[in-house]
């Protein structure tokens, strides 16, 4: 046997086990989803129904509302929260000191490390109408108790709060590593032309770290898209359907309701929308950034 | 490193102010500080829910609804953990459960991941280039969207209520891969020419100078894929019924005070919530230079 097949025969024995797995639990499932939104399943069986289950979600009411509450959550929590990492990674690098910043860098993301689950039930905790910690907050300064997550103007915003305060960490790290990665002359020359502080974040560094800004605001988005933990702990959609997600729609028609075939098409709408936004994503940073 | 010039707009000395200069000093410092209080501020609220739950664990029911709330602790008492742990559930096996299921991810996960990322990055094969852009695709999509097909797979599979199933779907990870192969593009060719001129067949190429020297960016992916593994939610709630499999995320649903809470149920909730909080905090501190590092590699590349 010659070199090359050699190499290519150790390339697919490298790669083979990997593969079969990514196939089946990755791949399969990926193309299966698109599949089962023509699928309905009686006693195991699949039987075709066409765009019947696709239709009755275009008509489902609940459907449009797990959108736009959906797209609603997305739009507050992604922009809010690769602003606020933004601001705290740069402030993060003013510091000289490495252990400073790593100690910084390791403390942001400790909150990101504990299961969503543990982290839902104490906020259900934080919020809670009677004796819950931001009320009684709010009663010492003299305003009425307000019920969070009962109350459907403040259910989800109270969420979106919920996982800005653990959701931060990886941003963080991320733009702190950009923002020391960019090169010190061009930093130097902004000094000479008197460009210091906010000028220099503005002008300077905040372009320079666009692309990061893409990576960090996209992958954030792809999370946020299926907001269903906190969903599943605090509210259940509810009240009057205010938080239903699409993934927690997903959910619930899959397992509680067992229509597999309408919950795929809700899967398979939020497969769609989340490539849809990242599109968009991509097509806006690439007018912004000037190279 | 140059000394910075000094900027016409801040004068070193301000003329003295007779009134109102202690304010407008404190303006000054907060002006010039705001980011830096932004800081401290995020991270007391980023840790204060973590503090809460340590500190409600060790309240007694009734002093979990007290008004005002005790921000100190005062009489701890375990009682809330004894009550976790001597439940009609098997809390420690559920725990046990989630360990067993995170290490042999971890374990195995990385020796696929690394086979996988060693051929892409290093190896010539047909079809090379177009099985990495697929596996690269799906990174993109939300996984979300896959809990269905994936249900209904395993389930025809006859894999649900097993160890199989929390574990085989994890092994695969296109991040992991994506990674190691970044990483190991970077190697020195030369280092492989040598070792293969002294006679090291292919496994020990992949073995003993591949994988010794992508060990950072390994140690960040087991740090990660642990505990993306231990905090996995979705997954197994959908598959896992039999109450001796289930692994502690799903299992403390079923405890007092989680789904819902009554009035004395929350240092409980609590305490399970520190139960299952400390395993992946402890992998975190131990590994967490490597683990900061190895977020960036893909992020920075891309």
């Amino acid at each position: 046997m010659n070199y090359a097949k050699r190499e290519e025969m150790w390339g697919y024995i490298f790669v083979t086990p990997f593969l079969v797995l990514f196939l089946v639990f990755v791949l399969v499932p990926t193309v299966m989803s698109v599949v089962m939104a023509a699928l309905e399943w009686y006693d195991r069986k699949p039987v075709w129904v066409g765009l019947d289950n696709i239709d009755h979600v275009l008509n489902d009411q609940r459907f449009w509302q797990s959108v736009r509450n959906t797209l609603s959550y997305v739009g507050m929590f992604t922009f809010t929260a690769v602003a606020l990492a933004l601001a705290v990674a740069i402030r993060i690098t003013k510091f000289r000191s490495q252990g400073m910043r790593q100690g910084l860098q390791s403390a942001f993301y400790l909150p990101s490390v504990v299961s969503l689950v543990a982290v839902a039930v104490v906020w259900r905790y934080i919020f809670n109408n009677q004796f819950g910690l931001i009320n009684y907050l709010l009663s010492v300064v003299g305003i009425d108790p307000v019920n969070w997550l009962g109350n459907p103007q403040t259910a989800m915003p109270s969420l979106v709060f919920m996982d800005l305060v653990t959701g931060l960490g990886v941003g963080i790290i991320i733009f702190v590593a950009a923002v020391l990665g960019l090169p010190s002359e061009l930093f130097d020359a902004a000094h000479i032309d008197g460009a210091t502080g906010w000028l220099e974040t503005i002008y300077i560094t905040i372009p320079l770290l666009t692309p990061s800004i893409l990576y960090v605001a996209v992958t954030t988005t792809i999370v946020a898209m299926q907001l269903f933990v906190s969903v599943f702990f605090l509210t259940k959609g509810g009240p009057v359907g205010s938080t239903l997600t699409l993934a927690f729609l997903t959910y619930r028609y899959a397992f509680v309701f067992l229509k597999v075939g309408y919950a795929s098409a809700v899967g398979l709408a939020l497969l769609l929308l989340t490539l849809a936004l990242a599109v968009v994503l991509f097509r806006w940073f690439r007018s912004v950034v000037e190279y | 490193m140059l000394k910075q010039p000094t900027v016409p707009e801040e004068p070193v000395s301000r003329p003295i102010q007779p009134e109102g200069r202690s304010w407008r000093k404190f303006r000054e410092w907060i002006g010039s500080n705001f980011t830096l209080l932004l800081l401290f501020f995020w991270a007391l609220i980023s840790w204060f829910p973590l503090y809460w739950m340590v500190l409600t664990s060790f309240k007694k029911g009734q002093q979990a609804q007290a008004l005002p709330p005790g921000l100190w602790l005062k009489e701890p008492t375990l009682e809330s953990y004894q009550q976790v742990l001597s439940s009609t559930f098997p809390v420690l096996r559920w725990l046990a459960n989630s360990l067993f299921v995170s290490v042999t991810v971890t374990v195995f996960g990385l020796l696929l991941c690394a086979a996988a990322g060693y051929a892409f990055a290093r190896k010539r094969f047909r079809g090379r280039d177009l099985i990495f852009w697929m596996v690269l695709s799906t990174m993109m999509l939300p996984g979300f969207s896959r809990l269905i097909p994936a249900f209904m797979l395993t389930l025809l599979l006859n894999l649900h209520d097993t160890y199989w199933v929390m574990i085989l779907p994890g092994l695969a990870s296109p991040y992991a891969v994506f990674l190691i192969r970044q990483f190991m593009l970077t190697l020195p060719s030369e280092l492989f020419d040598q070792a293969r001129i002294d006679g090291a067949g292919e496994i020990r190429l992949w073995w003993q100078i591949a994988l010794p020297l992508t060990k950072p960016a390994l140690a960040a992916l087991g740090t990660f894929t642990f505990v993306a593994t231990w905090n996995d939610f979705v997954w197994p709630l959908a598959v896992i019924n039999d109450l001796k499999l289930m692994p502690i995320q799903v299992g403390v649903t079923l405890l007092r005070g989680m789904e819902r809470t009554g009035r004395n149920d929350y240092p409980i909730a609590m305490a399970s919530g520190v139960l299952m909080a400390v395993p992946p905090v402890i992998i975190f501190f131990l590994f967490q230079q490597y683990f900061i590092r190895g977020l960036t590699i893909g992020a920075l590349k891309g």
